[in-house]
């Protein structure tokens, strides 16, 4: 998992007392008021038995006793006023402890909120009381790694943002990480090589005014070359917002950009794409990267942007929400927070926060009675092909450094997004993603090596 | 050439949102004699109404118009003039913390109300229209709408300000507010109309500009910078040439983003350009004349040497008390109170004692994190003092273009530096100048380490916060010391009137290069422990935004006071956390905090650290009470440290006994008074004393 660029809305407005809105809080679940399961049944998917009673007599770590676990959640609730993190644990801790718990500890769900700038306090709070971190994620979440690695806490992120936390050690992302291959090759090799060919030799890039979303964007022009593009407009735009879109979409229009990667907020591509719907110029396609999946971005883009610009971005490898009805898995997720979060979204972070909760309570229930960080680590780290009971593309999480394969494709319409013709070749999943190893010198992610401890450390 | 065009006219269309708000500013400025920061806030509430009006509400959009801009936006402007009032005859600082007070709250105010994560679309107007083409360049009916709107704004001031009573009463208090009085003018009524004009245009202004930008409340507030740029070309005096102005800015953005080449050091120059063209625009200013006596001055409290030891020393032993009882995080949250507090005692030479006000102390304080990241990883204690040399050099940079400047315009260069900073500079890759390699935050965070003092490695959260705390404890000592010296004697002179200090032989530009190469160096000594605290750093703590917060609470400290470091440190860190920790439901309320102490300034001119000190003097005095208070908190310290109680119920006790006790103290030493005696009686009614003679030969001379 590294929806690096997920957060990277929240990075751009960082310290603006106000915001950035990812998905929110807003009151409709995507699937519509779904009715919810008359009896709570164990099974998630294809897994089996997830949750279940059962007789802990230890408490064989810290967090860890034999009524409970402890687990905490991150997230910038306080600065994005976004719950989708915690939302997702309070339905997965719901349901699960409804079932009788892990073997019969029950979730405690600890809410860490890092408001931003505070990930280093929080990241110390955990290290206190948590037995592991499980789903959650914070924008600046590159502050608190080094803390966490000292103090040996696990987690299982529903997302990573700063190089220097995705792939560090102790963490198995649900997705797979793979933090030194370029996550979008699949995306745009289809982009670039089958779908729009026209508009390798004419990529333009915007970027948000902040460190952590310009780190991005030269990954993501490094990954445009190694997929055959030539990246003919690359600008920043500030984090404090623009007064007008049109001067950008003037000169997108003056270089003949035929493809479009726009890292940022959501809020300002929707302008964007007006200002340039205005000038009267189309471009091939425009990715305007996960962040804008979800209702908002088509409410705020608008019939007439919607119906001419081409918006397309990759969910990279997560079962598209709209059409849950086609997957039991997303359709079990939707009825879930139908019945346990009426009025929380089911947004694509809340997915991945999901598939996260459930990688843990796989591998922490083959523990069984002696739950240990290194037991549930060790556990995660034996997945090969991980789906989350069918919510994502199978991810191979052996390897911690290992490239990924699958990506699928969304486009927006006028009525929502709708998965693209992208020559899906596995389920709805496509698997053939080239291997793009990044040449560039970026920050690194962090080892225990570098806090001077060893895997030898992890009890 | 074609491209040439093209660019032209979309700068124009951008040009006359900024000539609307950058009008408006203009109006009341010159009429009120505040520069009204909230000016964008407003326009967003503005818009944010608008919004809820026809979208929320399905309100027809000509009645939603009118309800807005001639029923809201003049209430909200009788409003504003009322909260602005009690400060008007107050300094500068003053006047211009207000707006900003205003603008934090009024942001608050808009999150809190409509929920930053809701769609809120907002379509433009005639947006089913087809576009107007002239020549390749595309002009839509909103874009054209705006322009008009700015021509008939322009004509419609031109007429109210030269062909009208209201106009004209305006223009004479601009020349001569009590001139204008005498003449049967009445300057309140005139202040009304500027409020309610310029509330007016920022409304026009916000709605315009909200179809075309994100319907979002810090974005919408914050946008004005380059309207600012606009009206400062027209030196916030002169109209036509903020139209003018705004012309400039719009096409100079245009045409960068058209033309700018692109490497990765370039574009932020572009985003930056607006301050830089600000920044320009107040330098090519014709050289005022020197101010002379300013107004409504106030007397710096002037410390004694006992009492600044005493204040040092207490600083000590707060952090000290406050080290051993917080958790590791909560030290982290906390700690910032004494390095955050070093960078808000900075303004007390500059803006206290100089009357130089700048906006750009956090972003120095930047500067040196920077210097202590990049050199300091050994923790050398030389880093330290380096750090604080380059920000004296930055420091003394400033200070010399900033010496054709004052008041308010020096506070918007220092803004606009700032900026500069923020958008451009630090944001820079690494790069190679004479032969040295500069980097500052590496595009991303950079790690601190801790500082080695005499072969003692301190890194954990409460060495750190001692350290500061010792830190803050010896820079509020030394600018205590530096109030009674000579210099810090000139530097008063200076702010009380430049025209005699030059007259008296006294060299403006020394003194002025030196105040602001001083402040720099403690600001940026408060940047790099605030650093260390943090253990790795982002440009983002350190911008503009992050910086008006501590100017805020700095100023209702009250600058001219030593004490104002541990008082803003403690003001601005303690209570928004503290109370949010306690009680999770108060996170929007807080927030309202600052604006609230902001807006009620006016009732506290010499500043709160002043006033707390007038407060607890007689429990400090006092012989008995100060001793059981200190006992009592020894106590409640060492029951703290052995976990018998927790750290509120500490905080509690120590609170209310130190309450209790002085209340006590207080009436101890108000309570017997001889009566007084009328001065005509001295030496009848009561005896006539040695002093007396003087007590009446300063009465008269005063008088």
């Amino acid at each position: 998992m590294k929806p690096q660029r997920t957060l990277t809305t929240l990075a751009v407005a960082a310290l603006l007392v106000a915001g950035c809105g990812r998905d929110g809080s807003s009151k409709e679940s995507t699937e519509g008021p779904a009715t919810a399961p008359s009896a709570v049944s164990a099974d998630f998917g294809d897994l089996k038995s997830v949750c279940q009673p059962g007789k802990p007599t230890s408490s064989p770590a810290q967090g860890v006793t034999a009524s409970e676990i402890k687990l905490g959640v991150m997230s910038d609730v306080g600065f994005t006023k976004n719950a989708e993190f915690f939302d997702a644990a309070k339905v997965f801790s719901s349901w699960c402890n409804d079932l009788g718990g892990i073997n019969g500890r029950k979730v405690v769900v600890d809410q860490h909120d890092t408001k931003m700038m505070e990930v280093r306090q929080r990241m110390i709070e955990a290290c206190r009381d948590d037995f592991a971190l499980v789903g959650g994620g914070a924008a600046l979440d590159g502050m608190g790694v080094k803390d966490r690695l000292s103090c040996l806490l696990p987690d299982f992120p529903g997302q990573t943002v700063q190089a220097e936390n995705v792939g560090s050690d102790l963490q198995v992302a649900a997705a797979g990480s793979g933090s030194s291959y370029f996550y979008y090759a699949g995306f745009y090799s289809w982009l670039l090589k089958e779908a729009y060919p026209g508009s390798a030799s004419a990529v333009g890039l915007i970027n948000g005014d902040s460190p952590v979303t310009k780190v991005i964007g030269q990954k993501t022009e490094e990954g445009i070359r190694a997929a055959g593009g030539t990246v003919a407009y690359s600008d920043l735009y500030p984090a404090s917002g623009i007064s007008d879109w049109t001067p950008y979409a003037q000169s997108i229009k003056s270089k003949n950009v035929k493809g479009l990667v726009f890292n940022g907020q959501y809020t300002q591509l929707a302008k964007l794409e007006q200002a340039l719907t205005n000038i009267g110029y189309k471009l091939d396609w425009i990715d305007a990267n996960n962040n804008a999946y979800g209702p908002q971005f088509v409410s705020l883009a608008g019939n007439q942007v919607l119906s001419t610009q081409n918006n397309v971005l990759d969910l990279s490898g997560v079962y598209p929400l709209e059409n849950a009805a086609g997957n039991p898995a997303t359709k079990q997720v939707v009825d879930l927070f139908a019945k346990y979060a009426p009025s929380a979204q089911v947004s694509l972070p809340a997915i991945r926060a999901f598939s996260a909760w459930l990688l843990f309570a796989k591998s922490a229930a083959t523990c069984g009675d002696n739950l240990t960080r290194k037991c549930v680590y060790d556990a995660a780290r034996t997945e090969k092909a991980w789906t989350g009971g069918g919510l994502q593309a199978p991810a191979d999480l052996t390897n911690a450094d290992a490239p990924i394969k699958c990506f699928n494709v969304e486009k927006a319409t006028p009525d929502g997004w709708q998965p693209a013709d992208f020559k899906p070749n596995t389920g709805a999943y496509r698997c053939d993603a080239p291997v793009t190893k990044f040449t560039g010198s970026y920050a690194k992610p962090v080892t225990l090596a570098d806090v001077g401890k060893s895997m030898a450390d992890v009890k | 050439m074609e491209q040439f065009l093209t660019f032209g006219i979309v700068g124009l269309s951008t040009a006359a949102i900024y000539a609307i708000i950058g009008s408006g500013l203009v109006l009341t400025f010159t009429t009120t004699g505040v520069f009204n920061f909230a000016h964008g806030a407003a326009g967003m509430l503005a818009a944010f109404s608008y919004w809820q009006l026809t979208v929320g509400w399905d309100v027809p959009v000509p009645i939603a118009l009118a309800l807005v801009l001639l029923v809201l936006a003049p209430a909200f402007g009788l409003l504003l003039e009322l909260i602005i009032r009690p400060v008007q005859g107050l300094g500068d600082a003053e006047r211009l913390v207000i707006t900003v007070a205003l603008l934090s709250g009024l942001i608050a105010v808009a999150r809190w109300i409509w929920d930053p994560n809701k769609p809120r679309p907002l379509s433009t107007f005639f947006a089913d229209k087809k576009p107007i083409d002239i020549g390749p360049a595309t002009v839509t009916w909103h874009q054209a709408i705006t322009m008009g709107v700015a021509i008939v704004v322009a004509i419609g001031l031109r007429i109210l300000l030269y062909r009208t009573r209201a106009g004209a009463e305006m223009r004479a208090t601009v020349d001569d507010r009590a001139l204008a009085g005498l003449a049967g003018a009445d300057p309140v009524r005139a202040n009304r109309v500027a409020w309610v004009l310029g509330t007016q245009l920022a409304a026009i202004g916000g709605i315009l500009i909200a179809p075309t930008v994100t319907l979002d409340a810090s974005q919408l507030a914050l946008l004005i910078v380059s309207a600012y740029a606009a009206a400062v070309f027209g030196r916030l005096r002169s109209l036509p040439l903020t139209f003018l102005g705004a012309v400039v800015v719009g096409c100079l953005e245009s045409y960068l983003t058209g033309y700018l080449p692109q490497n990765q050091y370039l574009p932020g120059l572009r985003l930056a350009a607006p301050a830089l063209l600000l920044l320009a625009a107040l330098l090519v200013f014709p050289h005022q004349r020197l101010a002379g006596r300013a107004r409504n001055l106030r007397q710096v409290p002037l410390p004694t040497l006992r009492g600044a030891a005493f204040l040092a020393a207490a600083t000590v032993v707060f952090g000290v008390v406050l080290a051993s009882v917080l958790g590791e995080a909560d030290l982290i949250t906390y700690g910032p109170i004494f390095s955050l507090g070093i960078v808000a005692l900075s303004y007390v030479p500059l803006a206290g004692f100089a009357g130089q006000i700048s906006l750009c102390q956090l972003s120095i304080a930047g500067i040196g994190a920077v210097v202590w990241a990049q050199l300091g990883d050994g923790g050398e204690v030389w880093v330290l003092f380096a750090a604080m040399g380059i920000c004296a050099v930055v420091g003394a940079l400033i200070a010399l273009p900033a010496l054709r400047l004052s008041g308010v315009y020096l506070a918007l260069g220092t803004a606009a530096f700032a900026v500069i900073l923020d958008r451009w500079i630090f944001t820079l890759p690494s790069f190679d100048l004479l032969g040295m390699k500069i980097s500052f935050f590496n595009q991303g965070s950079v790690e601190m380490a801790g500082p080695d003092v005499f072969g003692w490695k301190l890194d954990d959260g409460q060495e750190l916060m001692v350290f500061a705390a010792v830190c803050l404890a010896l820079a509020t000592f030394g600018v205590a010391v530096l109030r009674r010296s000579r210099y810090g004697r000139r530097l008063i002179a200076l702010r009380d009137s430049e025209a005699a200090y030059a007259t008296l032989g006294g060299n403006l530009l020394i003194a002025r290069v030196a105040v602001f190469a001083l402040s720099a160096a403690i600001a940026g000594l408060g940047g790099a422990l605030y650093g260390m605290q943090q253990r790795s750093i982002t440009p983002e703590q350190f911008n503009l935004v992050a910086g008006l917060p501590i100017f805020l609470i700095a100023v209702i400290g009250g600058l001219g006071a030593v004490g104002n470091g541990v008082f803003a440190g403690t003001a601005y860190i303690g209570p928004l956390h503290a109370v949010v920790g306690v009680a999770k439901w108060t996170e929007n309320p807080v927030a309202l905090l600052p604006g609230l102490a902001g807006a009620g300034m006016g009732h506290e001119p010499d500043g709160i650290a002043v006033r707390l000190r007038r407060q607890w003097d007689p429990l400090l005095r006092h012989r008995v009470a100060l001793p059981v208070v200190l006992a009592v908190v020894a106590l409640c310290w060492i029951a703290r440290l052995n976990d018998v109680i927790n750290g509120w119920t500490f905080l509690g006790v120590s609170l209310v006994v130190a309450v209790a006790l002085r209340s006590w103290a207080t009436a101890k030493a108000t309570a017997p008074k001889e009566p007084e005696v009328p001065v005509e009686w001295w030496g009848l009614r009561r005896e006539w004393r040695a002093e007396d003679k003087e007590v009446l030969a300063r009465g008269i001379a005063g008088s």
